[in-house]
């Protein structure tokens, strides 16, 4: 009974917001009808307030950038300069928009495309120029929640990305994705001069099956552990991917960010029914600024040969500079005894958040048995600007 | 090898999570001519969201008095004979007359 009282003596202050004298047949003020307007004043406003219904903590943005560099290349024969789009963050925009579409779930879009000219990965020194297209990156529709987040369209897989961790500073200039700087320059004889096989054909991170059309599932973080599952085409083949990443802040131990990941593709070869790549990455950013990043994969390549991918790298971060030095090699990817190798140097400075200046240089080798090539050096430098 | 899994799986335990980003990705942060927000904001609600909670939208305490009222008005319906609802009636009478004296004077 008292905590009825209580329950009196706090309507009391309430009586003039919503009404509660409604029972007071001397106050038409107070009638029922006008304390019900007033309560549903009230509803609506309370509703409004809290943003739980979908017109509400709604943003709709636009943002990208332009990442531009001088590659030059002396592929042992010929050296030329070439003036490129960096294809390992590439010039691209994108729109974005979330809303919570209903209490706890919020429903979102991203839409992004590339719009590159004379991509760094594509350009030789025979076809210097290459006319920009406009290709989708993603476009997708996503649902988020305490469930986790449910994508549906054009978007990454869920192993995409889970060979390039790297937490160094240097990854506009330097990754795993090595072929991503001068891809299609070909090794040379060293004989006779005529193309072997171009840098991509021998040395590729082999990164899952990157951007498709697909259904994918990301579960919510359990202890910086996160699990993905996806499926859907990706040139006219099924895909399908299972990943686990993980993150976490170790304290006085330095940043920790690893994954791991599988995808199986169909293929229309026959006798080779599924392509399957197997593999990971793992990036440790200590304290002091040093930063380790190793990476590794295995993709089929036929029935009987797999391409063999390992990575290694080590950075030094300070301030707005870091540096690093990396070492990479591929056996095997596309002839059985192919034996393919990079080592290189990169340096970033970041005067402002959405700047970066860099330059890096590396040189690729390709032992083939019983075919000499020379060694293709590339010295690389450039900007990425956000606007 | 497996005290070193080990280590790093109990380190890996007490680890707080950060959300790691690709730095292949467009960066976060502000843009060359966007804001912080790093984007060019063609819509969003939270200024006028803002603006309205900070003018006449009902506040958290508003809601828990609401909250309130409802609970009172259970406890009247369930009541609506009882002594202690015919003096809350009294009250009410009471308060009315007070206020139409003090109007009066």
């Amino acid at each position: 009974m008292n905590s009825q009282k209580a329950l009196i003596t706090r309507s009391r202050f309430s009586e003039s917001n919503y009404g509660a004298v409604t029972t007071d047949p001397r106050n038409p003020a107070t009638s029922a009808g006008y304390g019900q307007k007033k309560l549903l004043t009230f509803l609506i406003g309370s509703i409004l307030a809290s943003g739980s219904i979908a017109a509400h903590a709604i943003d709709a943005k636009v943002s990208g950038q332009l990442s531009r560099a001088l590659m030059n290349v002396d592929d042992g024969r010929v050296t030329e300069t070439h003036n490129v789009d960096n294809d390992i963050s590439s010039t691209r925009f994108r729109f974005t928009g979330s809303g919570e579409m209903m209490p706890g779930v919020k429903a979102g879009i991203n839409f992004e495309a590339e719009f590159q000219s004379n991509p760094s990965d594509l350009v030789t020194q025979a076809v210097p120029t290459i006319s920009p297209t406009l290709d989708e990156r993603v476009m997708e529709v996503y649902f988020q929640g305490g469930f986790g987040t449910v994508s549906l369209g054009q978007g990454s897989g869920a192993a995409d990305g889970d060979i390039e961790v790297d937490l160094s500073g240097t990854t506009i200039a330097q990754w795993s994705g090595v072929h991503g700087i001068g891809g299609a320059i070909s090794f040379l004889n060293s004989s006779t001069g005529a193309a072997v096989a171009s840098i991509t054909s021998v040395i590729n991170n082999q990164d899952f099956e990157s951007r498709y059309d697909r259904l994918r599932y990301d579960t919510p973080s359990f202890g910086g552990f996160r699990f993905a599952a996806s499926t859907g085409v990706s040139a006219n083949q099924d895909v399908k991917e299972l990943a686990v990443t993980y993150s976490g802040d170790l304290g006085a131990g330095g940043k920790v960010a690893g994954a791991f990941g599988f995808s199986a593709q169909d293929t229309a070869t026959a006798g080779f029914n599924q392509e399957e790549t197997v593999g990971g990455s793992v990036s440790w950013l200590l304290n002091n600024g040093l930063n380790f990043t190793y990476a590794t994969s295995e993709n089929d390549r036929t029935a009987t040969r797999k391409g063999k991918f390992s990575y290694l790298k080590v950075g030094y971060k300070t301030g707005n500079h870091a540096v690093s030095f990396d070492l990479a090699e591929e056996k095997d990817r596309a002839a059985t005894g192919d034996k393919a190798d990079q080592s290189g140097v990169a340096y970033v400075y970041t005067p402002a958040k959405w700047a970066e200046i860099y330059a890096a240089y590396k040189t690729h080798g390709l032992d083939r048995p019983g075919t000499p090539t020379d060694d293709i050096k590339i010295l690389l430098v450039g900007s990425r600007l956000k606007f | 090898m497996l005290f070193a899994l080990l280590a790093v799986v109990l380190a890996a335990c007490s680890a707080k999570p950060f959300e790691y980003r690709s730095q292949t990705e467009i960066p976060e942060g502000p843009g060359m001519f966007t804001t912080k927000e790093g984007a060019v904001v063609l819509y969003s609600d939270k200024d006028t969201k803002t603006a309205r909670t900070a003018a006449a939208a009902p506040t958290p305490a508003d809601y828990r008095e609401f909250q309130d009222f409802r609970e009172f008005k259970r406890w009247r319906e369930a009541n609506r004979d009882s002594a202690e609802y015919r003096e809350f009636r009294d009250w009410q009478e009471w308060k009315a007359f007070r206020a139409g004296k003090e109007r009066a004077q």
